[in-house]
């Protein structure tokens, strides 16, 4: 395999070029898919992702195909890496890496990203606020609701 | 602006998931829209410790295992603890249809722990034809025999004070060799296990095997057959024999071992010459070794009556030991010509170490590893 055939172009919706070693971007199953297709060439487009977000999850590619080994301490410093990676990620960001990660068919990002929304919304006020739901519920039905999970509603 | 929420309801699910049970069933009062969707998690964690009561643990593990839905099941933990109601005893008959549920919601990580009355209750066969099961840990439960064991994706497994219900010779060798992309393992304590307890396995690459203390008066042999093994930990001081085949210059092993023996002295261990001198060939081609006081002494008493193999593939070493045996190493180092790191602890649990004792240890040579590679 020559040099150029370990790299391939990612292109983001907003036309941005990303060159990455083909064992980064094959953690991505639809990476994956598209490469086995051998209908794209080097360059592969993915069209519902922006090269903001695309360049998050590229760096979230680097640093699992570099550690990816048996040691103990590596999955520990990967672990780490993780939660410093989604720490301080808004809700709009966490939301464009959920849809990338589902897009892209990247397990392990996937249940980082809905590991990190769950981590910010603990308690229903927390869900409320961050999330911004509005209750459409009638007093009535929610206080039913309540009663038949009474248990989980008794703090 | 509510982006999340902008989400298909698979991936809010998703989120859901990774919400303790108590917490995901709070969001059914968020809106219309989040009234049932935790039912349609893809993980859950049933902990009995987190309910007022078994009802409430009960009913709430029957809703969402409810056998209309048909969505899959991704990880799921179920835990029961100690407590004072007597409907614990209940659990059971739950357990076992909720695992039933989530096999065929093709689970793939599970986690079982069942600490009232230990061992009552017995894992559904169903779980060993999981076709979907990845990782697998159990803790005080039973395993009882089966027919048939088939686990074609199981990569991890971790059993933690098991009993081996009806005890077959070969119902454990079965359910390893059933797993054939099985790569962790990971055994610690169990009762009633067959006399010869055999890990055979064509994938596996690290294995932990962890025997303090007995569960029951069996005496144990255990046989490792695992020629991709890369990393193996024994921390045992009651099997009596030891069989380790293919072990090589790329692993690496972690031994604390005594062969029934708490602390061995020179009677047991010549009464032990013969395993022993089954055993250490065995272990001297690995590359990496962490080697606990027992187990030196174990070699230190036993190269008294028969002469040490080489341990020439040895690059790193770690070794506890106590004061009495520490001017014996130089000599075991001898037998290490190609090592290029060595860390040494004392243990001082069993003998205290007084600095008179200690300016009498001179070393009356330097081995030559350390001369040339250290």
């Amino acid at each position: 395999m020559s040099k150029s055939e370990k790299k391939i172009v990612l292109k983001s919706l907003d036309n941005e070029a990303f060159e990455v070693e083909k064992a980064v971007a094959l953690q991505s199953q639809t990476i994956w898919v598209m490469c086995e297709d051998k209908c794209v060439g080097n360059e592969i487009p993915l069209e519902n992702v922006t090269g903001q977000i695309l360049a998050k999850v590229i760096d979230y590619c680097k640093k699992h195909a570099v550690v990816d080994g048996d040691g103990d301490e590596s999955s520990e410093e990967l672990k780490n890496w993780d939660t410093e990676f989604t720490k301080n990620m808004d809700q709009s960001t966490l939301f464009n890496m959920i849809l990338a990660a589902n897009y892209l068919n990247i397990k392990s990002l996937l249940n980082l990203t809905c590991q990190a929304v769950a981590d910010k919304t603990k308690t229903i006020d927390e869900f409320h606020t961050f999330l911004n739901i509005e209750n459409n519920f009638t007093p009535e039905e929610e206080a039913q609701i309540c009663q038949e999970n009474l248990w989980a509603f008794d703090d | 602006e509510d982006r999340i929420s902008q989400l298909p309801d698979s991936l809010l699910c998703k989120i859901l998931g990774h919400l303790p049970a108590k917490e995901a069933v709070k969001t059914s009062v968020l809106s219309t829209r989040w009234k049932s969707l935790w039912l349609w998690a893809p993980s859950l964690e049933l902990d009995s410790n987190k309910f007022p009561d078994f009802n409430a643990f009960a009913s709430l593990g029957d809703r969402f295992f409810d056998s209309n839905r048909v969505s899959c099941i991704d990880k799921l933990e179920l835990k029961v603890y100690e407590s004072d109601n007597d409907d614990v005893e209940d659990y059971v008959a739950y357990f076992t249809s909720w695992i039933d549920a989530a096999v065929k919601r093709k689970v793939q990580h599970l986690h079982v722990v069942s600490l009232p009355d230990e061992y009552s209750f017995e894992i559904p066969i169903s779980l060993y034809i999981s076709q979907t099961l990845a990782f697998l840990k159990l803790q005080l439960v039973a395993l009882v025999s089966a027919e048939s064991f088939s686990l074609p994706c199981l990569k991890t497994m971790h059993l933690e004070e098991i009993w081996f219900q009806y005890p077959n010779e070969t119902t454990f060798e079965r359910l390893v060799s059933s797993c054939p992309v099985l790569e962790e393992l990971k055994i610690i304590e169990f009762g009633n296990a067959p006399n010869v307890f055999r890990v055979h396995s064509f994938s596996l690459k690290r294995l932990e095997i962890k025997i303090r203390y007995a569960l029951t008066d069996d005496y144990l042999n255990v046989v490792i057959d695992a020629p991709l093994l890369r990393w193996l930990r024994i921390d045992d001081c009651l099997s009596e024999r030891y069989m380790i085949n293919n072990l090589d210059s790329g692993a690496k092993l972690d031994i604390s071992l005594s062969f029934g023996e708490l602390l061995p002295n020179e009677e047991t261990v010549s009464s032990k010459r013969y395993i022993i001198r089954d055993l250490l060939p065995r272990i001297s081609e690995v590359g990496e070794m962490i080697m606990y006081l027992d187990i030196f002494k174990v070699i230190h008493y036993y190269s008294k009556l028969e002469p040490l193999p080489h341990f020439g593939y040895m690059s790193r070493l770690d070794i506890t030991l106590c004061v009495s045996d520490l001017k014996w190493l130089p000599t075991f180092l001898e037998h290490c010509p190609n090592l290029k790191s060595l860390v040494l602890k004392l243990d001082t649990q069993f003998k205290e170490i007084h600095s008179e004792e200690m300016k009498q240890i001179r070393f009356s040579h330097v081995p030559q590893c350390l001369l040339s590679s250290l």
